[in-house]
C-alpha cells in the first residue's frame, strides 16, 4: 500500500509547504488522494493535464500539485476551463469546485457546460457549506440546517448536485464519498476517462463550520454518517422508497453517449472552408 | 483468514510533520492496530494485527501514514474490510 | 503576374475590427450578444473556423471572459467584444487577467448608458468605467478608433500590445464608428508588425512564471508546453504561488504598474492637426475627433487659429500630448458624449493658465462641427 503514498508524494509540488492548508480531518485531502490515485491509473502524464479550481476551500486544490493549475474567480472555474479545452483539445482539463462554487455562482456555467458537452471532467466536493468564509448555507444545505446565516435554521430547500448534473443532460453523472475511498478512485477514474462532460459528486464533510454548527460530531463521526447514509446504486434497486428516504445513492448514475463539442466543432471548420 | 507462517508485521510510518491528529487512521483501521496518543496524534499500538490493508493511507487527509507491505504476495483488494471481517 | 492581395472594401467598424483581430493572429473568440457588438460576434462565427481558429458563444459576458482568459492560458490570441452592461459583467474576470498578466482583447462598443441606457445609440460614457471598471488598484491599456482604418491598425495594436506586457487591453468604440462604413484597402502581404508573447527561453525547472525582467513583463509559457506553472488570481510571489508577505506584496504591485507606465511612449497613439500655432486646441476621441478636424478645419478658413489633438490611447492618459497643446494654446475645449470624463483629466494636468471648457452631450445624438464651432466663437 506504501506505493499509494509514493505515488502521492510524485504528483505533489516539491516546492509547496506541507502540510497543506484544509483543516485537521477535511474530506478534501482524501479526495485529492483519490483524484492523484485516479489520474496515475488513467496514465496522464503531467503536462497534460490542466487542474482548474475555483475559489473556496477546493480553490485551494491545485497549487500542491505538479500538473498545469489554475486557480480563476469564484463559480467561473468551467468558463476558463471551456476556453482552455477548446484552444488546446490535446489538453485533459479537471475542473474541482465546492458546492457553492458549482451550483450557486456558477450555476449557470455548470448547466450551459454540460448542455454543450464540452469534454471537461468536473470534481464538486460537495459539503454543504460555505467553508473558506466561515459556514454559510449553500444551494445544498438540507432544510432546517443551522449556519452562519441560517441561524435560526436553513428554509429554502436544496439542489441535489448529480440530478442537476443529469437533468442539464451531463453525459455522465457519479457520486461518491470521502468515507469510501477504494470506491472513490474508481469513480474518478471513470469520470477522467470519459469522453465529453462528466461530473462526479463527491459528499464530504465540513466538521469545523456546518458539523460544529449542528452537532454532528467530528470528522469521523460525519464519515461515519457517510458510511451509514450511503447506499450503492445496485443496492437502492433492492430497497423500498421508504428505507431509501433519507439515504443518497453512490456509484455511477448515468453514462450515456452524446457528440463532444470540440469535435462537432471541427465540422464547423470543415464546412466554414468549404464555403469560403 | 487463518495464516500459519508467522508474518512479519508491514512497516507503517507516520510522517508526524504532516499529521494533523485528526483521528481518522485509528478511528477506521479495521484490526484495531493504531491508537492516539495524549496529543491526539496516531502511534502503532499493535502492529502483529496489521492487515495492511491501507485503510489509513487511504483515508489520511494529509498522506502522512503510509502501510509497507513486507511480503508483497499478499494483495488486500477490498473495499469494504470490515463487512469482510462481519464487524 | 503576383496575386492582387491588395483589397479595397467597404467595411464597417465591426467588420474591420475582426479583420484586424484576425490580421493579429486572434484565433480563439467568446461572446453574448449584444448591441452594438453582435457584428463582431457574427463575422467571428464566419471567419473563425476559416483559419482553425474557435468561435463560441457563452452563456453570459463572465463566460465569455472567462474562456478567453482560458483559451490564452492554453495558447491562443483570444477576443471578446461587448457593450456596457456586458463590459459590467466582465469586470471580475478582467481585472483576473490583469494580475495573472493574460494577454487578450475586449472591445467594448459603446451605447448610451447606464444601464440599459441607449442600446442603438452611441455614447462615450465607459471611459471611467474601461479604467476603473475592476477592483483594486491596476494598470489598463485602452485605445480608441475614430475612423474605419483605425478599427483595423488599432485592433492589430491592441492584440501586439497585449502580448507584448502581457495585459487585458480594451478598444472603446462607439456605436458611430462601430456601425459606420467607410472605404478600407487592406493590403495581405503588407508586413505590419505582429507580435507573439516571449517564451521562456529555460528548461522548465528553471522557469520562474512571474519574475521581475528590465521590461517588467516576465516569459509566459502555454498550459501544455511542459511547464506546469500556477496562475491564480490571488497576489502572488514570483513563482506564481499565492502569498501574504509584505515583502513580495508591494513589489509585485509596483511591477504590473511599472511594466506599463515606463512604456507610455510606446503605448501613445494619436495625432496633433495644426496644433503648433493654435489659440484654441480641441482635444476629442472616437467619432468626436472627426467633428474636430472638420471644426478646426472651418475655423481655420474664417481666420481662427485652431487646432485638435486626437486621443487614440485614453489610457493611459495621453499627458505629455496634453501638456503640449496645454502650453500652445490658451483656449481648450474638450467635446465628449458623456459628462466630462477626459475633460476632468485634462484639467488635472492642466499646471497652466489655459482654460478648458467642455462640451458635454448626453442625449445620444453625435457632437456636429457646428456644435464645436459655435462652442469656439462663444469662449474666444
Amino acid at each position: 500500500m506504501a506505493e499509494v503514498t509514493k505515488l502521492i508524494h510524485k504528483y505533489l509540488r516539491h516546492d509547496k509547504k506541507f502540510p497543506h492548508v484544509w483543516c485537521p480531518g477535511c474530506g478534501i485531502g482524501i479526495m485529492l488522494g483519490s483524484l492523484i490515485r485516479a489520474i496515475d491509473e488513467c496514465g496522464y502524464n503531467k503536462d497534460e493535464i490542466v487542474l482548474v479550481s475555483g475559489i473556496g476551500c477546493t480553490g485551494r486544490m491545485p497549487v500542491y500539485v505538479d500538473f498545469n493549475t489554475l486557480h480563476t474567480t469564484h463559480g467561473r472555474a468551467l468558463t476558463f476551463a471551456t476556453g482552455i479545452k477548446l484552444a488546446n483539445p490535446a489538453l485533459k482539463v479537471i475542473v474541482v469546485m465546492g458546492d457553492g462554487d458549482a451550483v450557486a455562482i456558477g450555476g449557470n456555467h455548470f448547466i450551459h457546460a454540460a448542455r454543450r458537452n464540452v469534454d471537461i471532467s468536473t470534481v464538486i466536493l460537495n459539503n454543504s457549506v460555505y467553508g473558506m468564509t466561515g459556514g454559510q448555507y449553500s444551494p445544498t444545505t438540507p432544510y432546517g440546517m443551522k449556519t452562519t446565516t441560517s441561524p435560526y435554521s436553513n428554509v429554502e430547500q436544496s439542489f441535489n448536485i448529480s440530478e442537476l448534473a443529469v437533468a442539464a443532460g451531463a453525459v455522465f453523472v457519479a457520486r461518491g464519498t470521502v468515507y469510501h475511498a477504494k470506491m472513490l478512485d474508481g469513480l474518478m477514474e471513470m469520470t477522467f476517462k470519459k469522453k465529453g462532460f462528466s461530473v462526479i459528486e463527491v459528499i464530504g464533510h465540513c466538521h469545523t463550520q456546518y458539523g460544529k454548527l449542528n452537532r454532528m460530531g467530528s470528522a469521523v463521526e460525519m464519515m461515519k454518517w457517510q458510511k451509514e447514509h450511503a447506499v450503492t446504486v445496485e443496492k437502492a434497486t433492492q430497497m423500498k422508497d421508504d428505507e431509501l428516504k433519507d439515504k443518497f445513492r453512490i456509484g455511477v448514475l448515468v453514462d450515456k453517449e452524446l457528440p463532444v463539442f470540440h469535435e462537432e466543432y471541427e465540422k464547423i471548420r470543415r464546412w466554414a472552408k468549404e464555403a469560403k | 483468514m487463518s495464516d500459519s507462517k508467522k508474518k512479519k508485521a508491514p512497516n507503517i510510518d507516520i510522517f508526524r510533520a504532516w499529521c494533523k491528529a485528526c483521528g481518522i487512521c485509528v478511528a477506521f483501521c479495521p484490526a484495531g492496530v493504531l491508537a492516539r496518543d495524549e496529543g491526539g496524534y496516531p502511534y502503532v499500538k499493535e502492529p502483529d494485527k496489521c492487515i495492511s490493508c491501507g485503510w489509513c493511507e487511504m483515508r489520511c487527509p494529509d498522506f502522512a501514514i503510509t502501510v509497507y507491505n513486507k511480503d508483497k504476495k499478499r494483495n488486500f483488494e477490498n473495499d469494504y474490510p470490515e463487512e469482510r471481517q462481519g464487524k | 503576374m503576383k496575386k492582387k492581395t491588395k483589397k479595397e472594401l467597404l467595411l464597417q467598424g465591426n467588420e474591420a475590427i475582426v479583420e484586424g483581430a484576425l490580421r493579429a493572429g486572434c484565433r480563439f473568440f467568446a461572446g453574448y450578444p449584444i448591441t452594438p457588438a453582435t457584428e463582431i460576434s457574427e463575422l467571428l462565427s464566419v471567419r473563425l473556423p476559416q483559419v482553425d481558429g474557435t468561435f463560441i458563444q457563452m452563456e453570459d459576458e463572465i463566460a465569455s471572459m472567462g474562456a478567453i482568459i482560458g483559451a490564452s492560458l492554453a495558447g491562443a490570441k483570444s477576443m471578446t467584444a461587448t457593450s456596457g452592461p456586458g463590459f459590467s459583467l466582465m469586470q471580475e474576470n478582467l481585472g483576473y487577467a490583469v494580475i495573472a498578466e493574460v494577454p487578450c482583447v475586449i472591445v467594448d462598443a459603446m451605447r448610451g448608458g447606464p444601464s440599459t441606457g441607449l442600446p442603438t445609440f452611441p455614447s462615450q460614457s465607459d471611459v471611467m468605467q474601461a479604467r476603473w471598471g475592476t477592483h483594486g488598484d491596476h494598470p489598463i491599456i485602452v485605445l480608441c478608433p475614430s475612423t474605419v482604418r483605425e478599427c483595423y491598425d488599432i485592433t492589430i495594436r491592441a492584440f501586439n500590445m497585449a502580448e507584448k506586457f502581457r495585459t487585458p487591453v480594451i478598444i472603446l468604440v462607439d456605436e458611430v464608428v462601430a456601425h459606420m462604413r467607410e472605404k478600407i484597402s487592406i493590403d495581405e502581404d503588407e508586413d505590419i508588425e505582429i507580435f507573439n508573447r516571449v517564451k521562456p527561453t529555460v528548461p522548465p525547472e528553471w522557469y520562474i512564471p512571474y519574475e521581475d525582467t528590465p521590461r517588467g513583463v516576465p516569459a509566459m509559457a502555454n498550459f501544455g508546453d511542459g511547464y506546469r506553472y500556477h496562475v491564480t488570481g490571488l497576489t502572488h510571489d514570483i513563482r506564481g504561488f499565492p502569498t501574504s508577505r509584505p515583502d513580495e506584496i508591494d513589489p509585485f504591485i509596483r511591477r504590473l504598474f511599472r511594466k506599463i507606465s515606463q512604456h507610455f511612449a510606446e503605448l501613445h497613439m494619436g495625432e496633433f492637426f495644426e496644433t503648433d500655432d493654435a489659440e484654441i486646441t480641441i482635444i476629442a476621441y472616437g467619432c468626436v475627433a472627426r467633428s474636430a478636424k472638420r471644426a478646426a478645419r472651418d475655423a481655420r478658413e474664417r481666420g481662427l487659429k485652431v487646432g485638435a489633438l486626437k486621443l487614440n490611447t485614453i489610457w493611459p492618459f495621453m499627458r505629455t500630448p496634453v501638456e503640449k497643446v496645454l502650453q500652445t494654446s490658451k483656449i481648450i475645449i474638450v467635446p465628449e458624449m458623456n459628462m466630462g470624463q477626459i475633460s476632468r483629466e485634462v484639467k488635472r494636468v492642466n499646471k497652466t493658465d489655459a482654460k478648458v471648457f467642455t462640451i458635454n452631450k448626453v442625449d445620444g445624438t453625435i457632437i456636429t462641427p457646428e456644435e464645436i464651432l459655435r462652442k469656439i466663437k462663444e469662449v474666444r
